[in-house]
């Protein structure tokens, strides 16, 4: 009865270990790389845990155990990379598992178990590991929260989708705290089935985030993109996020044409043209503030920039969209992004995609 | 033949702390306690005098355990003053250069792949702007992580690393040749007209945004910018990307 139990969870398990990796790997993005490797990772892993119980090997299983060591850790670098971009917790989380390396390396073979392994310093650790997984999740899900009022509908249906996150990782953290907790009190059968259960949640989290972070939403709330506005003769008529009204009536007082300022953790992108049409000249201009993160997202700044001044310069000359006067007010007084911001977005994450 | 290896490294360690003191490397000292802590740790398993630890009925040496331990802050250190994309990557593995103390062949290994990346990402830097010099660091490098696969040794593992002293002193002889003009920030020289909008410029984006701007572009003017000064870059010069590629060091501020 309990071995085919084990044998359908298992089967499960690495049934959608699988859907998480085929998902993954057909995402084009380098930016979440690291989710590729977490993910191939612990296919790999869930494989070599079946091997184990199938055959009896304590050798596939001390893999497995090291699998899924080296993949927590990993995918705590990509909610990092993500989040605070601490090197220092990269550098203590992988001297964490160096240790349960050790420990898993050097145990007898009577303590290593193919259906339910616990051992107590990898068990302390993967219990610290979830609670960073939590506190880095809770911190990725407020900032979407906070991106909503900015970026409206673009990260309307990703705010729901990510507070499940915060579940997700609570679970994970109950998890951890139960095989800890099962050192000194629970029963090996019970934990047997226990741990066969919280193997099939984690990969059902897995593939939730798989779907999560390959999301068009997802993105916009980490390429880092902070706020941009659009300036039509001294009169800002479109915006998302905030930027100073000092530093729009500095840039606008200036001669230059274009300015590009590299911060120690943000970009700044100024350009202005002069545009023509129906016998009158206006000054236009766009200033787009992102945080710096990589060499892509800097990329992706000058892709979108390019799109948005397209964009415009199209509308005007071709529609004259913007000389309309009840539009331009309605744009200005509305809480909304403009619609073409929101477009102009997708149309440069695509574009985006399709270069790297 | 193992003595030998050391006696080799620690000769050719004169070269690069050298020009790193002369590149202005800041922490110098630490880079030398961390690469002392390494070749110290192989001398005293060399003469026998190492300390063993039982932990899980394996045996341990703490002088391996000290000298990989040394060996993985060095290779971090290295990576985050040189602030490489790969620092990140490389902050995680090099923990994994403890496993030595396991087994020699795995922290070689793992060490080796961390030292290769730090190298090349080096002689990339150097062969942009100097193909000799390029050649030249990359067979010294490239020695150095050969003995350390021959010899199993971690102390060439960290003098490879010491090699990022190379692409510092490159960094300093491109600063040079690409500066066209010096603007004082801090007021104690006159400034002309232009100078004083680009200073309010970046005063302005330094007040409002709550950072610091470390390079700033106006109409393909290139001003690189440092807490007491701006420079002027040659835009037209060739060296000038490769300059900018390296913005975030504080090699480039001094």
């Amino acid at each position: 009865m309990m071995n085919g139990i084990i044998s359908i969870m298992m089967a499960i398990t690495v049934f959608l270990s699988f859907i998480a990796m085929v998902r993954i790997l057909l995402f084009r993005e380098r930016l979440f790389i690291l989710f590729k490797i977490v993910v191939v990772l612990t296919m790999l892993s869930m494989l070599f845990k079946a091997l184990g119980v199938m055959y009896g090997c304590k050798f596939f299983t001390r893999i497995y155990l090291f699998g899924t060591m080296v993949g927590m850790s990993i995918f705590i670098m990509q909610l990092n990379r993500l989040s605070f971009r601490s090197l220092a917790i990269n550098y203590i989380n992988a001297t964490l598992v160096v240790a349960s390396v050790f420990e898993i390396a050097l145990v007898p073979d009577n303590m290593i178990d193919p259906v339910c392994t616990i051992l107590p310093i990898r068990n302390a650790i993967m219990t610290i590991i979830s609670v960073e997984v939590f506190i880095l999740a809770s911190i990725l899900v407020i900032r979407i929260h906070g991106l909503k009022a900015p970026f409206g509908k673009l990260v309307k249906w990703e705010e729901k989708f990510s507070t499940a996150l915060i579940v997700e990782t609570g679970i994970f953290m109950g998890i951890s705290i139960t095989f800890l907790h099962s050192l000194f009190h629970l029963l090996p059968k019970e934990m047997a089935i226990f741990n066969i259960i919280a193997i099939c949640l984690i990969a059902i989290m897995l593939v939730h985030i798989v779907f999560i972070v390959s999301s068009t939403p997802f993105f916009v709330a980490f390429s880092g993109v902070e706020a941009i506005a659009v300036i039509l003769g001294g009169v800002k008529v479109a915006e998302i996020g905030h930027i100073s009204n000092n530093i729009i009536v500095a840039l606008e007082k200036t001669q230059a044409s274009m300015i590009r300022a590299v911060l120690r953790d943000k970009i700044l992108i100024y350009w202005r043209s002069t545009i023509k049409a129906g016998g009158s000249i206006r000054k236009l201009s766009l200033i787009i503030l992102g945080w710096k993160y990589e060499e892509p997202t800097e990329r992706f700044f000058n892709i979108l920039s390019m799109c948005i001044r397209d964009r415009i310069s199209r509308d005007y000359i071709l529609a004259e969209k913007l000389m309309d006067i009840d539009t331009l007010i309605r744009q200005i007084e509305s809480p909304i992004p403009p619609r073409f911001l929101g477009e102009e977005f997708t149309y440069a994450l695509r574009k985006f995609r399709d270069i790297i | 033949m193992y003595i030998y290896v050391i006696a080799i490294i620690v000769g050719v360690s004169i070269l690069l702390f050298s020009i790193g003191k002369t590149a202005g490397v800041s922490r110098l000292w630490l880079y030398g306690v961390l690469f002392a802590a390494v070749v110290v740790s192989e001398i005293v398993v060399f003469l026998c005098v190492d300390v063993l630890a039982y932990w899980l009925g394996v045996r341990v040496s703490i002088a391996y355990l000290v000298g990989s331990i040394g060996l993985s802050v060095l290779i971090c250190m290295g990576a985050k003053a040189a602030e490489f994309e790969e620092r990140f990557i490389i902050f995680f593995a090099s923990p994994f250069v403890i496993l030595y103390v396991l087994n020699p062949y795995v922290g070689i290994t793992i060490g080796l792949f961390l030292a290769i990346t730090i190298n090349a990402s080096i002689s990339e830097n150097i062969f942009r702007e100097h193909n000799f010099r390029g050649v030249l660091s990359s067979a010294l490098s490239g020695f150095l992580i050969a003995l350390s696969l021959i010899t199993l040794s971690l102390s060439a593992l960290a003098l490879s690393t010491l090699c990022v002293f190379l692409y510092f002193y490159n960094i300093k002889i491109l600063k040079q040749n690409v500066v066209e003009k010096e603007i004082d920030r801090m007021g104690v020289y006159f400034v002309d007209e232009h100078s004083e909008n680009i200073i309010r410029i970046i005063g302005l984006l330094e007040t409002e945004l709550d950072s610091k701007v470390d390079l700033l572009m106006v109409d393909g003017e290139i001003f690189l910018c440092s807490d007491f000064y701006i420079w002027k870059l040659d835009a037209k010069s060739r060296f000038t990307h490769d300059l900018l590629k390296n913005l975030h060091l504080e090699e480039i501020k001094k």
